[in-house]
């Protein structure tokens, strides 16, 4: 059975020459779990949008989008409201009221329904969900993943036939992520509810589907099962953030059955390659021994009566490298990035910055060609109405300063920062930072809810900076984007250093902790933590990379 | 075992504000006396011999206003003497020693309130007024934690652009006005998204309804009823002049009729129901751990 489908669906927005999507035609079946994939910009949003009537965009539309074979513009409110439920991106900016209890409650409130009928339903929930603890929490007391939880739970209280995301997780980190998925794939197996998922972290979802949907340009380039659009798509068209087998399977060539998972990767490529080499030849990466930041057995703690988030944390980020700090959530890793920025102090140990005490930096000379840090939120840091004024505000002369930067960044000047894609506002604010000229420049969590692509641009700037001399501490959940660009990395766990080695060491010695490619070619190579890495072990003919 | 904060928010409210309201007006002292003493009672109950300076404040208010009383205060045909050639009498003593009684016993009936009450119930109150004010209420009080950390955040991003000295008063202004400034825009675009969020979940569809966690029960009814059948008659017998007091020209207490130890007899009953409420309750605790 059909639950919903589009039929030559375009849509163009108001004073805009070229449409958002352009004759889009799919359909989900029921019970399906659907994944919606492409580049930041290339329609997504505005498709799932265009689902949900409560939510459609003004724009000139063509073509018809039916629920069950109704089409959705001409349905009754009420139906529309609870029948398709909708979660956004954001976890916290969702959440409506001041109560666990009454969030759940918001929607059923909406549609009017009696108190009895609520009470049992949130008492359902609470229990499905596992949230009976929280139920009379402030949801500001929750964890990112808790809230998106919550925001799931709010929808599916309603008992929603269709289930549509938006990039859901990105947001959240790893393992608050692979919660919310399991818990989707849950809803899926169970309640057979039909799953339309935007999204571009495809590691965990691609496993999971029924169907794939793969976007590009404001059209569906490839739609049906996973595996028959994987195995068949050419490398041009298909989007940068396959899973690790899938990019596999395809710097090989390879025929036959696409290996969806690590252990599809691990029982059918594997055996099939004959090796030249178990081990991946070390990069020579030589660096002064200068130190750019040290800190040696520091403790901080919030309040006097709190834990420590801090213990005995010593290490040092060398002059010129990127040092990419690791570590479980509440692990201190974003504490100890806001002590080496100075805006917290620690009790105890000594925090020294290019050789000098980071208390001798009086009156906010640390910030001034010394230190300079890019948040995890950066639209904290924008204050003006456009780009430009973002930048010249800082430096007039901005464009000089950047040249040697190669920012591409000429058509978004114009625009209001909060207009720009999340890829474009992280380098917007990373611009901003670089105009304090740093020589030690502090990133927190900077590829939070960037594409490949946007991952890739963002890499390759701090490759860029590096050369400049800059070094750079990053602060990451992303393990893949960690061992590909870090110098080092250094593990923190409950606010102590655990291990610190280059990412290869790293990673080759981590079971669990570890990148795609590391788990996959783990018994066959020694060290390979990237797909480049397998394919380089290979003897030359098969490699092409 | 179900205490008496325990009981459904409005049987409590209606109770308190009953029992505090006719204290408000009375001038009858012996039934002042038994309200202060019900109140003063609860209180302990409820929270132990701790906080004894409000009990010294509170208690102290009879004689204080005593005091003070004649001094402002010329009526009254009892003089017991003069003070800088103004004359102190009998009645405006008794008088103020009626108003420190009332002051005090209202007082210890709203701290009983207090402890009865938390955010959570006096916002089921305020639903059950009115839904609508509830809700934003609950979206304002929603707003305010989430304005305060991100006010953190963006506070920290700014004084690592290095753009103010530290410790400077005209620095610390602006950038707090620049602070204010980047939370006015990120609350405004961040409040789109909450926005479809209430779009998406069919606000505005049709009526809402209005769910509370607390229930009516029956007893919670009789409570209720009882309150006000008897409020409702000692306001009745006062308004037919039973029972009231006159303190000016000269102190008056009303003769021992029927009608006028009812209506005092009634209103002790009314003070003391939470008392013999949480008396009830940990004679049935204690039966029953004795059956055990």
């Amino acid at each position: 059975m059909e639950m919903l489908a589009a039929k030559n669906l375009s849509v163009t927005f108001p004073e805009c020459n070229t449409p958002v999507l352009s004759d889009i035609s799919f359909s989900v079946e029921a019970g399906a779990f659907a994944i919606l994939c492409g580049a930041t910009g290339c329609g997504k949003s505005t498709l799932l949008r265009m689902c949900k009537r409560e939510l459609m965009p003004l724009c000139e539309k063509s073509g018809t989008v039916t629920l069950e074979g109704m089409d959705i513009a001409e349905a009754q409110t009420g139906i529309t409201a609870a029948d398709i439920g909708f979660v956004m991106q954001h976890p916290e900016q969702q959440i409506v009221t001041d109560r666990v209890w009454h969030e759940l409650a918001f929607g059923l409130e909406n549609l009017g329904y009696p108190t009895e009928v609520i009470r049992r339903r949130i008492a359902e929930m609470a229990a499905y969900f596992g949230m009976e603890e929280w139920l009379e929490c402030n949801p500001a007391e929750l964890s990112g993943g808790q809230k998106q939880l919550l925001n799931l739970a709010g929808v599916m209280i309603m008992q929603p036939k269709l289930l549509l995301l938006d990039e859901p997780t990105s947001q959240l980190d790893p393992i608050a992520a692979a919660d919310f998925l399991n818990t989707l794939q849950r809803l899926n197996r169970d309640f057979s509810v039909t799953i339309l998922l935007a999204e571009h972290r495809l590691e965990e979802v691609i496993p999971m589907c029924s169907h794939l949907m793969i976007m590009q340009n404001g059209r569906i380039e490839r739609q049906g099962s996973p595996r028959s659009i994987l195995q068949t798509a050419a490398d041009g068209d298909m989007p940068d953030d396959m899973p690790a087998a899938v990019r596999l399977y395809h710097g090989l060539h390879m025929q036959g059955n696409c290996p969806l998972s690590v252990r599809e990767a691990r029982q059918q490529i594997m055996p099939l390659l004959s090796f030249s080499r178990s081990t991946v030849p070390e990069k020579d990466t030589r660096l002064p021994n200068d130190t750019a930041l040290a800190f040696s057995d520091v403790y901080f703690r919030y309040g006097r009566r709190e834990k420590d988030v801090l213990r005995h944390l010593t290490f040092q980020v060398v002059q010129g490298e990127i040092y990419g700090m690791i570590g479980g959530n509440g692990a201190g890793k974003s504490t100890a990035l806001s002590v080496a920025a100075g805006l917290h102090r620690a009790y105890a140990g000594r925090v020294s910055v290019f050789g000098k005490k980071i208390s001798a930096y009086t009156s906010g000379s640390l910030y001034r060609d010394c230190i300079a840090m890019l948040p995890q939120d950066v639209q904290t840091l924008f204050l003006y109405n456009t780009a430009e004024e973002e930048l010249s505000e800082l430096d007039a002369e901005y464009r000089e300063t950047l040249k040697d930067y190669h920012f591409d960044m000429d058509d978004m000047l114009s625009q209001h920062p909060y207009d720009l894609s999340g890829g474009q506002q992280q380098m917007l604010a990373l611009a901003k930072v670089l105009l304090m000229k740093p020589r030690l420049l502090l990133l927190d969590e900077p590829t939070k809810g960037l594409d490949a692509a946007s991952r890739q641009g963002l890499g390759e700037m701090l490759l860029a900076l590096q050369k400049q001399g800059i070094t750079i501490l990053l602060v990451t959940h992303d393990i893949e984007f960690a061992a590909q660009y870090a110098n080092r990395i250094g593990f923190l766990s409950q606010g102590e250093m655990i291990s610190e080695d280059t990412p290869r060491e790293f990673f080759s010695g981590n079971a669990f902790y570890t990148t795609a490619a590391s788990r996959i070619s783990r018994g066959w190579l020694e060290n390979a933590v990237t797909i480049q890495d397998i394919l380089q072990c290979l003897p030359n003919e098969r490699c092409d990379q | 075992m179900r205490h008496f904060q325990e009981m459904n928010p409005t049987a409590v409210t209606v109770h308190l504000l009953l029992t505090a309201g006719i204290a408000m007006f009375s001038d009858n002292m012996i039934l002042l006396g038994f309200s202060l003493l019900c109140a003063a009672a609860f209180y302990v109950m409820q929270k132990g011999m701790t906080n004894w300076r409000f009990h010294f404040f509170a208690l102290s208010m009879p004689l204080v206003i005593a005091v003070l009383n004649p001094l402002w205060n010329q009526h009254g045909t009892t003089i017991l003497f003069f003070m800088n050639q103004r004359a102190v009498t009998l009645e405006a003593i008794l008088y103020g020693v009626m108003a420190g009684m009332r002051l005090s016993a209202v007082l210890y009936w709203f701290q009983n309130f207090t402890l009865l009450m938390n955010s959570e119930k006096i916002f089921y109150l305020l639903r059950c007024l009115s839904p609508k004010l509830a809700l934003v209420f609950s979206m304002a009080l929603r707003n305010i934690s989430v304005y305060q950390g991100q006010l953190k955040k963006i506070h920290q991003a700014q004084k690592a652009l290095g753009m103010y000295r530290e410790n400077h008063l005209i620095d610390d202004i602006r950038i707090s006005l620049r602070v204010f400034s980047v939370l006015l825009s990120w609350a405004l675009e961040n409040g789109i998204i909450t926005a479809n969020s209430m779009a998406a979940r069919g606000y505005g569809v049709q009526k809402r309804s209005s769910f509370t966690h607390y229930r009516w029960t029956g007893y919670d009814l009789v409570l209720t009823a009882v309150s006000l059948v008897m409020a409702a008659s000692v306001v009745w017998a006062a308004a037919e002049g039973y029972g009231q007091w006159q303190y000016y020209p000269v102190v008056v207490v009303p003769s021992c009729s029927v009608m006028n130890i009812g209506i005092t007899g009634i209103y002790v009953i009314l003070a003391s129901l939470p008392l013999i409420h949480e008396g009830k309750e940990i004679l049935t605790w204690k039966c029953l751990l004795r059956k055990i």
